[in-house]
């Protein structure tokens, strides 16, 4: 074997030995490169155009000021099934839910999304990634949950109050984690819906049959539906 | 393959052994002068009867040495006839730790995940000692193979 063929082979050798030396660093990271998608879907959405009676003194809002007929309070309840389709255990903490006349979303080669919203009507939005205490943000492989996001919030734009009387408007959810071992979770979905109405109250529900009502837990997040006789 | 001591085989001595092992036939003072860039036939002459005093070389019957047999020397290796610094496979395994140490860092960027500072200092660390493991031993090759 010629010399210049034995040192390129004693070379390569010696930097694989290196590579192996550091396996125990590099191979957990390179964990960090998947991308697990997840399965989201608002199932269910309550929005409510609150009203208030000028004569009440104490309330806590009133519209004793003209230019607040075109501020609305809007109180909402979305409900999205999260679901880990993986065999992964994996820990999921950043939910959004939102509702407009348009949504639209663009998707960037490294899976960023950019979601634009004409005339929107509620965007909601948890960070429970850090220590939320009483819940868990762990999801078992292959397994479902419901959370909910509720609120109460002003809303002054006319167009969307009035987008959402005609009832047809797009429903967003979205859900960011990561896996046990350090890679991302992430899941999207949009839909265009027709909420039914009901005086101010507006309704999408794909999640309750009859006899059957939500009970929130205590922390507010989580959903569980229960069947009465 | 027997060892020599360092004291007895460095320098020029080293120079015109080594010479020797790549000629691959018999060299006399001259072919030795030329071939390692001493000052006279003399001096080659001297060293080369250092090396057969080493038994390292024999001499034949013409005046001109051949290869006895190959001594290991401390901090290199035979690579056939080429001699080649340990140092530079001790560069080439701190390479492939700097190769992984930097795709961590890479993947973890990427991920837009926090890099530890103690993998930064390991990272440091290791590309210190591959400059100086990869400089080092580059110049000892050089001492050895330059005329």
């Amino acid at each position: 074997m010629e010399p210049v063929v034995k040192l390129i082979l004693g070379s390569f050798i010696a930097l694989t030995l290196g590579l192996a030396a550091a396996s125990p660093l590099l191979i957990p990271n390179l964990a960090l490169t998947t991308t697990i998608q997840l399965e989201i879907d608002t199932v269910y959405a309550y929005i409510s155009i609150q009203q208030y009676d000028p004569q009440i003194i104490g309330l806590w809002r009133n519209y004793s000021n003209l230019w607040e007929n075109d501020l609305h309070i809007i109180s909402y309840l979305f409900i999205i099934n999260v679901t880990n389709p993986t065999d992964k255990l994996l820990m999921l903490g950043e939910f959004t839910a939102s509702g407009a006349l348009q949504i639209d979303i663009t998707q960037f080669p490294r899976g960023e999304l950019s979601v634009g919203q004409t005339n929107p009507i509620v965007t909601a939005f948890r960070d429970l990634s850090r220590y939320y205490p009483g819940w868990s943000q762990y999801w078992q492989p292959n397994s479902s949950r419901l959370i909910a996001l509720s609120g109460t919030i002003e809303n002054s734009n006319t167009a969307a109050h009035d987008a959402l009387q005609t009832g047809t408007i797009y429903l967003f959810a979205r859900v960011e984690g990561k896996t046990y071992e350090g890679g991302w979770a992430k899941g999207y979905n949009l839909k265009q819906v027709q909420l039914q109405q009901i005086g101010n109250e507006y309704l999408y529900n794909t999640l309750l049959n009859q006899n059957q009502i939500l009970r929130l837990t205590s922390d507010g997040i989580d959903v569980y539906i229960e069947t009465r006789r | 393959m027997p060892a020599t001591s360092d004291e007895e085989l460095k320098d020029t001595t080293l120079k015109v052994y080594i010479y020797t092992v790549k000629a691959d036939k018999p060299v006399g003072p001259r072919d030795v002068m030329r071939g390692t860039n001493l000052s006279s036939p003399s001096v080659a002459y001297r060293h080369l009867q250092k090396l057969e005093n080493l038994g390292l070389l024999t001499k034949n019957r013409y005046g001109n040495y051949t290869l006895k047999q190959k001594t290991t020397i401390t901090g290199h290796l035979w690579l056939g006839k080429t001699l080649v610094p340990r140092l530079i496979f001790y560069a080439a395994f701190f390479t492939g730790l700097l190769v992984a140490e930097l795709a961590t860092i890479t993947i973890r960027l990427a991920a837009n995940q926090p890099i530890p500072t103690e993998l930064i200092y390991l990272t440091l660390t290791t590309t210190t000692a591959t400059a100086l493991f990869l400089t080092e031993g580059t110049k000892l090759h050089k001492q050895t193979t330059q005329p």
